[in-house]
């Protein structure tokens, strides 16, 4: 109903709230009002009601409202081919309960058709053999299928998108990849790690490219459900043609109801091949409007642990084919980080840094500092995934201006954690994700969920995890580090100020504050005042962008 | 090391458009201390070879009446460098060094950073040296409106002054205090007709310890200190007299010359090896493209009697290598960097936050 009340613009007061307003110079409100889309008063009902005598005036009975959340590591396009298109399953099946659901979407689809899903636990990669991929065939009555990890960085296939990919027996590796081999006969089967899992998404991809629709449907799709978390700002994290193209569609039908910063690949990525380059870059002018600012830039330093591919200070866990002391390596040298920064910073591009492990933590530190000493203050780059992260480094990241994106949301016990037991040592993921000690060395941190990397976006398990560091789904017993608990005001400016600063929306967006855009969000829930293990069971009643609403009614 | 190398030295020959480097490489070739060599020349018809021509091997190569062999590039230097090797060794060809002559419109920098890096060039053969021929009557003018004959002079081991008896007095002048603060460590020879003393132009500079010191000054002219800021402890031994009313064009933006400063380093204290060659890795990545020339010998913690020699043009650096011994007694670490836009300043704050904190460096 006030949707469509509101879409001529008027002023309107909120009035009797518990408005939490993310400024420090005044924290909390009960009144706000807005005109044309921006804030134009916060403060008590009698103050806004003389900034806009007569506007309409729509009570909250008390409930709390605060700024629209920020995610700062995204995958929305990608997230929503994934919930429309593909076949989607938890990290924690068996690979016969994997086989039965490719199976049942093999009923649903046309002879060749691709089965594209995940996402299946890197507890499976060992059960992966070439045995296991005529399993796969069989269920898929021979159709390609690509299979997503949970890390998103490895992919497992069928015998049909092997050929479609063009891998063949004497096909190389890929730099930085590995098309997994019997050891016996040579054969790939079916399992590809890294950038060679860009062979078949490559595949994959000209098959989505041949009905751009697709891509516009998923952006639109997976945009609606961040406002129905309350998200109203978001970093897409690795920004290739087909993203950038299906955002700028989605912003000309009026449809882009959130803050969008895109990250263009910079260097080669393992998850984009190709796209890097001089192509993309240009595509920033065209692509650029009101809500979409692509640019930003992506880098990977490493990998991820569970494929022992994050460059780790410490061995990883022994085994057959690493051997005793395998700590992988970065993928760029510090100076030849450095110059791509520097190359970056002279275009206006502040980069996310991949940095899966602490020695590529370390790398990317030592890269700015390098940046920093040679062309002085510059832009706020960004390491992502700041997860392992040697005590030492800590400090730097204030003193170097690098934000610590806190992504994806496994900062408690959970599936990909449990999958990197058998990778890192014991003592090493004790020490997973130091969040407190960051926020208390003075380092910009922000939230992020990597969807769909994890299959659920919802920044309230995030937030409950933040403060509780433990599985707010209760699948997962016990906590992980929880010396690295964050306040509750810590961790919402995680989600709020702290990402609409690291990415220049900070005059925009990001708290509640005169002259800025009305992104709020309403909630069922006081959160200071309820139980820290139920933050996750927060429902947003309300998503309110530039004064409109895009999520549930504010009546 | 140096002293066991025997790999055949290189010479790059190279200079403007009509500055007389094919006036040089003519007259050298009829030298008997040159009977050894082979010339890699883009064109035989550019250098009039003809009148020395005793033998003609086939379309690219011929012998000369002094014993040289002239052959022209064919796909690239690199390929033709490897069929000289292999002629010579297959016992075809004679020759213990090789000379090289670029085109005179051409920026030096590619067939260096060949020489210097390339695995299929550095295993048989090393960089002797860069000789750059500049003309007395047009030089000055070059300089102000070509940035490749800019970046010639800059890289330069040796420079040859040509024609010097058709210009006056002043303006030869003139063109050697420029030449001198562009590029303060090459030794400057007025050439006339050609005639130029071989000694001038081979072994004058890359990794030959007789003469590696004597290339790398340890004074550089007042003119090319613009704005130099003295830090205390890494010390250099320029004149402080900046002199700013006899060189005002100095600071001409329009001259392609003006931005190029020499700066020079001495210093006592030995560093780390490793931390040392990641300043230099660093320099290379961030500031490449400003680098026309770096060269120096600096003495390493670890082997202090075993000096490194540094050679770089632009981003690509000579592997390290260390002489068996330092040349003289003075054991000081020394530095020039021929650079375009990068202060003094700038290089000190680097090399003290990534080698040695200034209270390490002797006072």
């Amino acid at each position: 109903m006030l949707i469509h009340e509101m879409s001529d613009n008027s002023d309107y007061l909120i009035v009797d709230a518990a408005i939490y307003t993310m400024d420090p110079r005044r924290p909390w409100a009960e009144a706000l009002a807005v005109r044309e889309g921006r804030i134009l008063a916060v403060g008590s009902e009698a103050e806004v009601r003389t900034a806009a005598p007569g506007a309409r005036r729509i009570s909250l009975g008390g409930r709390m409202l605060m700024p629209g959340l920020f995610d700062v590591h995204n995958h929305f396009v990608w997230a929503g081919r994934a919930e429309l298109y593909e076949t989607s399953f938890p990290p924690i099946l068996a690979l016969d309960q994997v086989l039965d659901l490719v199976r049942s979407a093999a009923a649903q689809k046309a002879a060749g058709e691709w089965i594209v899903g995940g996402i299946f636990g890197s507890g499976l990669l060992a059960e992966m053999t070439p045995a296991a991929r005529l399993r796969l065939d069989d269920a898929a009555g021979g159709r390609p299928v690509m299979l997503r990890d949970d890390s998103h960085h490895n992919r497992w296939v069928s015998s049909a998108a092997l050929a479609l990919a063009g891998i063949g027996r004497d096909t190389p590796n890929p730099l930085n990849g590995e098309i997994v081999r019997d050891t016996a006969t040579g054969e790939a089967t079916g399992l590809l790690k890294e950038s060679a899992s860009a062979l078949v998404e490559a595949a994959v991809g000209r098959a989505l490219a041949a009905d751009p629709q697709l891509d516009i449907n998923a952006a639109s799709h997976a945009v609606k459900r961040l406002n129905s978390y309350g998200i109203t700002g978001v970093q897409e994290a690795l920004t290739t043609r087909a993203v950038m193209a299906a955002i700028k569609a989605l912003e000309a039908r009026g449809e882009l109801s959130a803050w969008v910063v895109g990250s263009l690949p910079v260097t080669e990525a393992p998850l984009a091949p190709g796209e890097a380059g001089e192509e993309l870059l240009a595509m920033r002018d065209s692509h650029r409007s009101r809500h979409f600012r692509p640019d930003a830039g992506k880098i990977f330093l490493d990998g991820v642990p569970t494929s022992r591919t994050a460059a780790m200070l410490e061995p990883y866990i022994p085994d057959a084919v690493y051997g005793c002391c395998w700590r992988s390596g970065t993928m760029l040298s510090v100076p030849q980080l450095a110059r791509v920064l520097a190359d970056c910073e002279r275009r206006g591009i502040a980069v996310k840094i991949h940095c899966a492990g602490d020695a590529a933590v370390r790398g990317a530190l030592d890269a700015v500092d390098v940046l920093r000493s040679f062309n002085g203050p510059g832009l706020m780059h960004q390491i992502a995934h700041a997860s392992f992260i040697d005590p030492a480094e800590l400090p730097r990241f204030a003193e170097l201006n690098v934000l610590a994106d806190l992504s994806p949301i496994i900062w408690f016990p959970c599936v990909i954690v449990e999958a990197m037991r058998s990778t890192v040592p014991a003592e090493r993921l004790e020490r997973f994700w130091p969040n407190r000690d960051l926020h208390e060395a003075g380092a910009l941190i922000a939230a992020g969920s990597d969807w769909p990397v994890v299959p659920n976006p919802d920044p309230w398990l995030g937030l409950q995890g933040l403060v509780t560091r433990r599985d707010p789904t209760g699948q997962f017993p016990g906590a992980l580090w929880p010396e690295q608990a964050l306040p509750l005001h810590a961790a919402l400016q995680a989600y709020t100020t702290n990402p609409a600063k690291a990415l220049g929306l900070d005059a925009e967006t990001g708290s509640l504050v005169p002259g800025k855009s009305a992104d709020f969000i309403v909630l069922d829930r006081q959160l200071f005042e309820v139980p820290t293990d139920t933050l996750a069971q927060t429902r947003v009643l309300a998503t309110c962008f530039e004064g409109r609403v895009v999520h549930g009614s504010l009546s | 090391m140096s002293a066991a190398d025997d790999r055949l030295p290189i010479t790059v020959l190279t200079g403007f458009l009509g500055s007389g480097k094919t006036t040089v490489l003519n007259q050298l070739l009829q030298r008997p201390e040159l009977a050894d060599t082979a010339v890699i020349i883009n064109e035989f018809g550019e250098i009039g070879i003809d009148h020395l021509l005793v033998d003609h091997v086939d379309e690219h190569l011929r012998v000369l009446a002094s014993g040289c062999l002239c052959c022209t590039v064919r796909a690239d230097l690199v390929d033709t460098l490897a069929e000289l090797a292999a002629r010579r060794a297959r016992g075809e060809a004679r020759y213990s060094r090789v000379i090289v002559e670029t085109t005179g419109l051409a920026d030096p920098a590619p067939v260096l950073h060949t020489l210097m890096a390339d695995p299929a060039v550095n295993g048989q053969h090393r960089l002797d040296g860069v000789v750059t021929t500049v003309d007395a009557v047009n030089g000055a003018a070059t300089l102000q409106r070509h940035a490749e004959a800019v970046k010639q002079v800059g890289m330069a081991d040796a420079l040859l002054l040509t024609k010097t008896d058709l210009a006056n007095e002043e303006a030869v002048a003139a063109l050697r205090t420029r030449l001198a603060r562009l590029n303060p460590g090459a030794r400057i020879t007025p050439v006339l007709r050609g005639n130029v003393e071989p000694a001038c132009v081979l072994g004058v500079g890359w990794i030959d310890p007789a003469r590696a010191v004597t290339e790398v000054p340890t004074e550089v002219p007042a003119d090319s200190l613009a704005a130099h800021t003295q830090a205390e402890r890494l010390h250099h031994h320029g004149h402080d007299d900046h002199g700013h009313h006899s060189h005002h064009d100095h600071h001409d933006p329009n001259r392609h010359d003006a931005h190029v400063r020499a700066h020079a380093f001495t210093f006592d204290a030995p560093v780390s090896k490793a931390a040392f060659t990641h300043w230099l890795d660093l320099m290379a990545a961030m500031r490449g493209e400003q680098l026309l020339r770096v060269k120096g010998l600096v003495q390493l913690a670890e082997s202090p009697t075993q000096p490194l020699v540094v050679h770089g043009v632009q981003h690509v650096f000579h592997p390290p290598e260390r002489l068996p011994a330092w040349p003289s007694a003075d054991r000081r670490s020394r530095l020039v960097f021929i650079v375009r836009d990068i202060d003094r300043a700038e290089i000190e704050r680097t090399f003290t936050k990534f080698v040695q904190p200034l209270p390490e460096l002797s006072p």
